[in-house]
């Protein structure tokens, strides 16, 4: 990995270097110019640049973060390209200057003091600001490639901190390095550095689909090359070259390296340009001015953020766009503001010290497209949403506050499909299906005693087989009741309670009710030892009738028992789970059709106003459902695979209809 | 003059050159792509086209991870048979290119499990839809429409089938890069046929990576799937020939078959029967009369058997022969583990899996030289059965069997 390092400390000695040479000589210059001029603006200079130079960096990094993989790729694949350019360009420009770098620059500074001081920040900020520019494009483009972080920075640190001392000594005049051929070296080492970015640039093209040729391979080593050897490292780190790539990409490196390299050295074989005798600066005074200054010290840290802020909103970000709305202790989404069509990400900030609701709305019937449920005081949510055109609102409903309204805001242009919207249901209108339920229960609680009574009776009477058809009818009235996932608390365990769960299994001594009754008759238990368990479930029963009134008054059970009820016929009944012997699961089932539908027949009205298909088709699929369950008297352990197959296939196809009630008639207005 | 004519040549001829080149390179480039099933930049296959006149999932690259899912249908009657496949259609192209899930709003549960995150990666899922020759009875009245060689799998010498293992409606391979992206597909596909589909047996398969190269090997550990037909050899795909009916032209027979391997009585086998029984090197996969693994054996050189014995599986099931060359099938096989049986012998094996132009010509004819091979007493064929791959999907308005149910 830290061969990926090697070619950033090349690039960071390298860049380094050259800013850092400029600014040697500006100084050196300027020092030659006359003691009294302030090296200061050429500081301010590099310091702007330095500036430009980071926050670009930082756009980089930050800006990828939101791009999907194939614009990354794209983005990646550009810069790349631009890299190479800049680097192409620079190695010509170095190769005809080197000899005469400091005398044109030299040449330079003498106008820029005539001109002022803010001249002198700007030729240093132009010089180091284009290294540094190149710099963190470079470096951006090795860390992609490496696809690691801390090898590339820490080799591009000690090339700039060599590159530093470099300059530090030129400036002291301690060395004496003979430019030209330095540059000369270091730059065709540069120019194969920068063959293999542009291969990997357009290779990242390809990906992105900017390009074609993806899939026309030149080569591909994958399979025979061990990726992890240090010697594939090396080469891949300094060479940027990959173990396959396309025709595209081979042809692409190897004519950049034809053309630039015979370029370079025809360039070089060519007659060096005569240095250009260094003039002698004029010693003049540069007086500038306080107001002068500032204005230079805002411009040197104005123009880098601007030029960063004006790259990062040129870049595409993540695709949905992005809102903050607020919860106030006295408003709701004051600061909702109109939107665009199409995917929305809001992140609503709860500042209204309550918890709560907050529901996003469609103003003109109070439909809610989106929600977020229990939002604590002091804390932040993020809701996804795709919004057509047209007009929202936030409807807020927090805790010991009344409901709050946002202003009507509208979405515009085109693109957006919005979700169904539903209706809020309040806790009234469930009360009128909660009174339905009960005064369907009550009666089918007295049924069921009457029936335990017959069971008691059959049992006292040493009779099995007549308790066992006793059983059956008591099973399937408090199946009809419709009892789902605990809906009666405890009784419920005691009446119908499963030997799941318990230490001692069917042993149990806590096993009690209409199951351990099941167990015992299908298990040749006496019916005398089964008459106390009877006398029991009598009790329990009798419990549960007193005690009806308050164990369904949630009306937010009642929505879910539209599909609990099945899902529990699913998930113990169908599989056999539940049977302790009778093997009547496909009738048990039966019965909890029918407590279905009468659930289903008290949120019709409700359902009807909110999705109208949906009971009928429930309706219809029950049907079949009870067409399937009605075609075998065998039970589910023992009937044939194509009839459980016709049953369980009635039951899920139900079961995913009916899951919608909770969601369409979940409780949302106070 | 003379000189700047010459630049302007020089200059010409360059540029027409450059322009030459680069204008191949990219048409090239586009060509080859547009044959080609998308790469990512690791290698990884991300997504395999969905549309074509052959269905996907067959001589695509094996992905790492599969499962094979049989079905008996379930729906009431032809219009919701043919709803069936419509919805089948529609899951696959969706899962299969990958996207944000639908927002159904606030008044459904969600539409997506997000097993795989809040967007659906493709990760190079394909969803191959097969049919059995049960679908074909008298429910839906597509007797008169059954592929010519479509039939129930037959019960072989070796086999010990379980019914609860065997035939089914329908088949769907399930195979991405990832185990959660077959798991993700299956529930999906099965949440979203509901009703009309049900499950009837299933077994998750895997392919191990190159062991330490070339092709994967399976749970005896040795490498298997090393020859296969190319497309060229036009031994896959139906065409309309042999009796077929014109709808299934683009289809495949597929044979898949789960059998499972008697690994610790295998792994007390000396190697030199192991590597006879095969025909092959346990280590480099090479046939026992060569080097690599790539490299032909020379059936003729060697008539006795003496150095690849006349029974050992390479030679039963592909003796190279002109008149054996159209028997050939491609193996896309996945091994399988599922824990431990009664005795707590692993119960690891392979889910064979062929695709064939005529199921009787290649795979039986196959199973039949097979017969009786010395390997049988280590595995034991307990499922599967034969199916008839659909034709491709060969547009955005086409669907699984539409000249089935036309």
């Amino acid at each position: 990995m830290w061969a990926d390092g090697v070619p950033n400390l090349l690039i960071g000695l390298r860049e380094g270097l050259e800013g850092g040479l400029v600014v040697s000589i500006l100084l050196a210059a300027l020092r030659r110019t006359g003691a009294k001029t302030s090296s200061a603006p050429i500081w301010l200079g590099v310091l702007a640049a330095g500036l430009l130079a980071i926050s670009f960096g930082a756009v980089l990094t930050f800006s990828r973060a939101e791009l999907s993989t194939t614009a990354q790729e794209a983005f990646g694949g550009t810069l790349s390209l631009i890299a190479v350019c800049l680097v192409t360009v620079m190695v010509f420009w170095m190769r005809r200057t080197a000899r005469g770098l400091s005398g044109e620059l030299s040449a330079k500074v003498n106008d820029a003091v005539q001109i002022g001081a803010g001249a002198l920040a700007l030729t240093a900020f132009l010089a180091v600001g284009r290294e540094g520019l190149e710099t963190a494009l470079f470096l951006w483009t090795t860390v992609q490639a490496a696809g690691e972080t801390t090898a590339p920075l820490i080799g591009a640190a000690l090339g700039i901190a060599i590159a530093a001392l470099l300059c530090w000594l030129i400036f002291r005049s301690a060395i004496r390095i003979n430019l030209g051929v330095f540059f000369s070296r270091t730059a065709v080492l540069l120019v194969v550095i920068a063959a293999g970015v542009l291969a990997y640039g357009l290779g990242d093209l390809q990906d992105a689909g900017v390009l074609p040729g993806r899939t026309w391979l030149a080569f591909d080593l994958t399979a025979t090359i061990p990726p992890d050897a240090w010697w594939v490292t090396i080469i891949r780190g300094v060479t940027n070259l990959a173990p396959n790539m396309t025709w595209l990409q081979v042809v692409a490196y190897l004519t950049f390296l034809a053309v630039v390299l015979t370029f370079f050295f025809r360039q070089a074989s060519a007659p060096a340009p005569e240095k250009p005798a260094a003039e002698q600066p004029r010693a003049e005074r540069a007086t500038p001015r306080l107001a002068k200054r500032w204005i230079a010290v805002a411009a040197a840290v104005a123009v880098p953020l601007l030029a960063a802020g004006v790259f990062a909103l040129a870049i595409p970000s993540s695709q949905a766009a992005a809102q903050q709305v607020t919860i106030t202790g006295t408003a709701c989404a004051p600061d909702f503001a109109p939107v665009k069509a199409g995917p929305q990400e809001f992140t609503v900030v709860n500042k209204s010290g309550r918890s709560g609701e907050i529901y996003l709305i469609r103003p003109t019937d109070g439909g809610v497209l989106g929600e977020i449920e229990g939002i604590g005081p002091g804390t932040q949510r993020t809701m996804p949403v795709n919004l057509a055109a047209g007009e929202y609102a936030w409807r807020c409903q927090m805790s010991g506050a009344p409901d709050q309204l946002s202003a009507t805001v509208a979405a515009t242009g085109s693109g957006g499909v919005a979700p169904a919207a539903v209706v809020p249901v309040s806790e009234q209108d469930l009360a009128g299906p909660v009174r339905q339920y009960q005064d369907y229960v009550a009666p089918q609680l007295s049924t069921l005693a009457t029936q335990v009574d017959a069971l008691r009776g059959t049992l006292s009477a040493g009779d099995p087989n007549g308790a066992k058809a006793d059983w059956l009818q008591a099973q399937l009235t408090w199946e009809r009741v419709g009892a789902a996932y605990g809906s009666f608390g405890d009784l419920a365990d005691a009446i119908d309670g499963l030997p799941n769960g318990l230490p001692g299994g069917v042993a149990d001594e806590n096993f009690t009710g209409l199951r351990r009754i099941e167990y015992g008759l299908w298990h040749d238990q006496s019916p005398a030892t089964l008459a106390p368990i009877a006398d029991k479930l009598a009790q329990d029963v009798a419990t549960l009738r007193e005690k009806l009134p308050t164990v369904t008054a949630d009306p937010a059970d009642l929505p879910l028992r539209a599909h609990e009820i099945l899902e529990d016929s699913l998930r113990d009944k169908l599989s056999g789970d539940a049977s302790q012997g009778a093997d009547a699961g496909y009738q048990e089932t039966l019965a909890d059709v029918d407590g279905t539908r009468v659930v289903l027949d008290e949120l019709a009205p409700l359902l009807d106003a909110r999705r109208p298909q949906l009971v009928a088709t429930a309706k219809a699929q029950l049907d079949t459902l009870e067409q399937a369950l009605k075609a075998t008297t065998a039970g589910p352990l023992t009937a044939p695979l194509a009839q459980r197959q016709r049953v369980d296939a009635a039951i899920g196809q139900a079961l995913e209809t009916l899951s919608n009630i909770p969601s369409l008639l979940e409780i949302r207005q106070g | 003059m003379t000189l700047s004519r010459r630049r302007f040549l020089q200059g010409t001829g360059a540029g027409v050159a450059g322009s030459a080149l680069t204008g191949g390179l990219i048409a090239a480039g586009a060509r080859a792509d547009a044959r080609a099933p998308g790469t990512g930049s690791d290698g990884v296959v991300e997504a395999f086209p969905f549309h074509g006149l052959n269905q996907a999932g067959v001589f695509t690259p094996q992905q790492r991870a599969a499962t094979f899912a049989a079905f008996d249908v379930t729906a009431a009657d032809r219009p919701a048979l043919t709803d069936l496949f419509r919805t089948l259609t529609d899951r696959a192209r969706f899962l299969t290119a990958g996207g944000t899930p639908v927002d159904l709003g606030v008044g459904s549960p969600p539409s997506d499990s997000a097993v795989l995150g809040p967007v659906v990666p493709a990760d190079g899922l394909t969803v191959t839809v097969s049919v059995g020759s049960s679908l074909f009875d008298d429910r839906y009245g597509l007797a008169s429409r059954k592929p010519a060689k479509l039939m129930p799998m037959k019960t072989f010498p070796d086999d010990s089938l379980d019914p609860k293992w065997c035939h089914g409606d329908v088949m769907l391979q399930l195979c991405a890069n990832n185990p959660d992206t077959v798991q993700h597909a299956l529930r999906d596909i099965a949440k979203h046929t509901r009703g009309a589909l049900q499950p009837r047996y299933r077994m998750n398969g895997f392919t191990s990576p190159p062991r330490p190269s070339g092709t994967p090997r399976n749970l005896l550990g040795f490498k298997d799937g090393i020859s296969n037909p190319a497309p060229a050899d036009q031994l896959i795909w139906v065409t309309g020939a042999e009796g077929e009916p014109a709808w299934a032209t683009g289809g495949s027979y597929q044979v898949v078959r789960i059998i499972r391997m008697l690994i610790e009585f295998w792994d007390r086998v000396s190697i030199t029967e192991q590597e006879n029984m095969f025909g092959r090197k346990r280590d480099s996969g090479a046939p026992l009369d060569a080097a690599g693994e790539f490299d032909p054996p020379d059936y003729a050189a060697d008539p006795e058997g003496n150095t690849i014995p006349l029974d050992s599986h390479i030679r039963l099931a592909n003796p190279r022969t002109p008149e054996t060359a159209a028997n050939r099938l491609l193996r896309r096989g996945y091994n399988y583990d599922q824990g431990i049986d009664l005795n707590g012998d692993l119960d690891v094996g392979l889910i064979f899996c062929c695709y064939q132009q005529d199921v009787v010509r290649q795979f039986e004819t196959v199973q039949h030289r097979l017969a009786g091979e010395p390997l049988t007493d280590y595995i034991q064929p307990y499922g599967g059965g034969y199916f008839f791959a659909l034709p491709g999907v060969r547009d955005a308005r086409d669907f699984f069997g539409s000249g089935l149910f036309a």
